[in-house]
């Protein structure tokens, strides 16, 4: 689909890792889902750091220190503009989403007591389950379950019974990494809204698929990761109403959260310093700064139609294969394929399909409520990118065809 | 297709995946035990009856996993009947080096040859290990174990 909007051809010349072969073969890379590829842009902005700028940042007098400050600054103003946050005392750095959601465990579970309760659904990651069940085991809160339908949708009118007088924290997923299910965040975070409880949205796998607007959204907190949007690995953002996050109780303790410290009396940083311990991931917010110029120098809405198109493509075709049946058919969907045979296993298509360059997950995808949900092991998962092109597609469809032939 | 893929998904593989031996459930077992794999979902179970000298007089095995797995934990069912417990353990011990050793000394009349295949995917060498681990617990008197 090459055209003077979208020229993937252009595109797929500025990712390197895709210029390769893998076992003899173009190498097809469809597990975005799992961590993205990054372009020259992101890779040479990290390299650029640490050969030309890198030194601790909020710290030094020097030049190298103020320029450091500047670039991992400019970064988190990046990402306030690219979410429509109000203000970049919103914008916390993080490791990633699961330590957002950690951080959010961790500090609004101070707040919490025992029988207060939090809701999730059934379609969440490991990382928006494990965090709350430890919380239950520490205090004593009760984890509801919003349960999904058999297209792999949220069953809203069930999640609006769920509320309660006690419910605290509505933690749910803007799209789902095993099914590719679209939520109506919107709509989720106004039913919660009518009950005074707050959101948090999981937007890992809702993040490199489109526009993002928080306040639009008008959720309360929503995390991220860098590596699902072509940024560095080992940063990701919480994103937290600033009236909430000034009151909420400290997380990490260290340098950088504090202004003044002695033994007596200890006087924390301002917003959003102060849920930043530690020397934070200089380098990785500067990629991931660069990671967002990339992807607005395309439009995230040119992004969102191309991928769409590719799901269609993609899901026409693995459709008229015999036998395989595609787990998530929502009526909204990220371009984000999982599909099981009865009679093949996913790591044996995993491994079929390696050997012909095509490289996709296999498994739980750390979804392990939906796979019982479905009542299936694992699935196979090819989850596409704006990177990805038709021929990717083929060669997926050809390579099943093989696998399919090889174990009947 | 490459010869590794052919090597691991030869046609004895592919045909114990495809109808499993000794599939199911025992009656009667006297040691029981589930192994699984919680990095993929695999799951084998094994069940034994064995008499009072330690003999393996009847073996089933119950095993929710991929081609290598099911066809290892059938092959193993087929190999250790009316063995006895020390024989079991030596052949065990004898297919996990096989199936993680580097070597390519491995005889050709070896019992189990046919999984070798597996050694050139590292991420897959528990897949066919499992069953042994299973029936190593199962033997024990225990009842659970995991690969990780």
């Amino acid at each position: 689909m090459n055209s003077p909007l979208f020229n993937i051809d252009s595109i797929r010349a500025e990712f390197p890792i895709l210029q390769q072969q893998v076992n003899g073969h173009r190498l097809a890379f469809l597990d975005n889902a799992a961590s993205s590829q990054r372009p020259d842009a992101v890779i040479d902005a990290v390299s650029d750091y640490y050969r030309n700028d890198h030194a601790n940042v909020h710290r030094g007098v020097h030049h190298l220190s103020h320029r450091a400050t500047d670039a991992y600054e400019g970064a988190r103003e990046k990402i306030r503009a690219f979410i429509n946050a109000r203000s970049i005392r919103e914008i916390v750095f993080t490791s990633g989403t699961t330590e957002s959601i950690n951080l959010l465990a961790n500090s609004l579970g101070q707040t919490m007591q025992a029988g207060d309760e939090v809701i999730v659904s059934r379609m969440e990651h490991h990382s928006n389950i494990i965090p709350w069940k430890l919380l239950a085991e520490r205090i004593g809160i009760v984890i509801k379950v919003a349960p999904i339908n058999e297209q792999g949708e949220l069953v809203l009118d069930e999640l609006a019974k769920l509320f309660s007088k006690k419910t605290k924290l509505l933690a749910i997923s803007h799209v789902s990494n095993a099914l590719g299910t679209i939520n109506p965040v919107a709509d989720i975070v106004a039913l919660a809204k009518q009950q005074d409880v707050l959101v948090l949205l999981d937007g890992a796998q809702a993040i490199p698929h489109g526009k993002v607007d928080v306040q639009a959204i008008d959720c309360d907190f929503y995390a991220f990761s860098s590596h699902k949007m072509c940024g560095p690995t080992g940063v990701g953002v919480l994103y937290a109403r600033e009236s909430l996050l000034e009151n909420m109780p400290l997380f990490m303790g260290g340098g950088e959260m504090v202004i003044a410290v002695s033994f007596e009396k200890t006087i924390y940083n301002d917003l959003p310093y102060r849920f930043e311990a530690g020397t934070p991931p200089i380098a990785q917010a500067i990629g991931l700064g660069a990671a967002i110029d990339y992807l607005e120098g395309i439009g995230m809405d040119k992004i969102a139609a191309y991928e769409h198109h590719l799901l269609e493509l993609a899901t026409t075709a693995l459709s008229d294969i015999e036998g395989l049946r595609i787990i998530g058919t929502a009526a909204k969907k990220a371009a984000v394929i999982s599909f099981v045979f009865d009679d093949i296993h996913p790591h044996d298509l995993g491994t079929v399909l390696d050997h012909q360059g095509v490289a996709i997950r296999t498994g739980h995808h750390c979804a392990n409520p939906v796979m019982d949900f479905f009542g299936v092991p694992g699935t196979a998962r090819a989850s596409l990118a704006f990177y990805n092109d038709a021929e990717d597609i083929e060669q997926l469809v050809k390579a099943l065809r093989v696998a399919v032939d090889m174990f009947r | 297709m490459t010869k590794e893929l052919m090597q691991v998904y030869q046609k004895t593989v592919l045909e114990h995946s495809r109808k499993p031996h000794h599939f199911g459930k025992l009656v009667n077992a006297t040691h029981s035990a589930e192994g699984f794999n919680p990095l993929c979902g695999d799951k084998v179970t094994v069940h034994l009856t064995m008499n009072s000298n330690g003999t393996i007089n009847e073996v089933s095995h119950e095993t929710t996993g991929c081609a290598i797995c099911m066809s290892s934990a059938s092959m193993m069912a087929d190999a250790i009947q009316a063995l006895d417990s020390a024989a079991a353990n030596a052949l065990c011990s004898q297919v996990h080096t096989m199936l993680t050793s580097d070597s390519n000394d491995n005889p050709p009349g070896m019992p189990l040859k046919s999984l070798e295949g597996v050694r050139a995917y590292p991420s897959r060498v528990k897949c066919a290990t499992l069953p042994w681990q299973t029936l190593l617990t199962a033997m024990m008197g225990e009842t659970l174990t995991t690969t990780e």
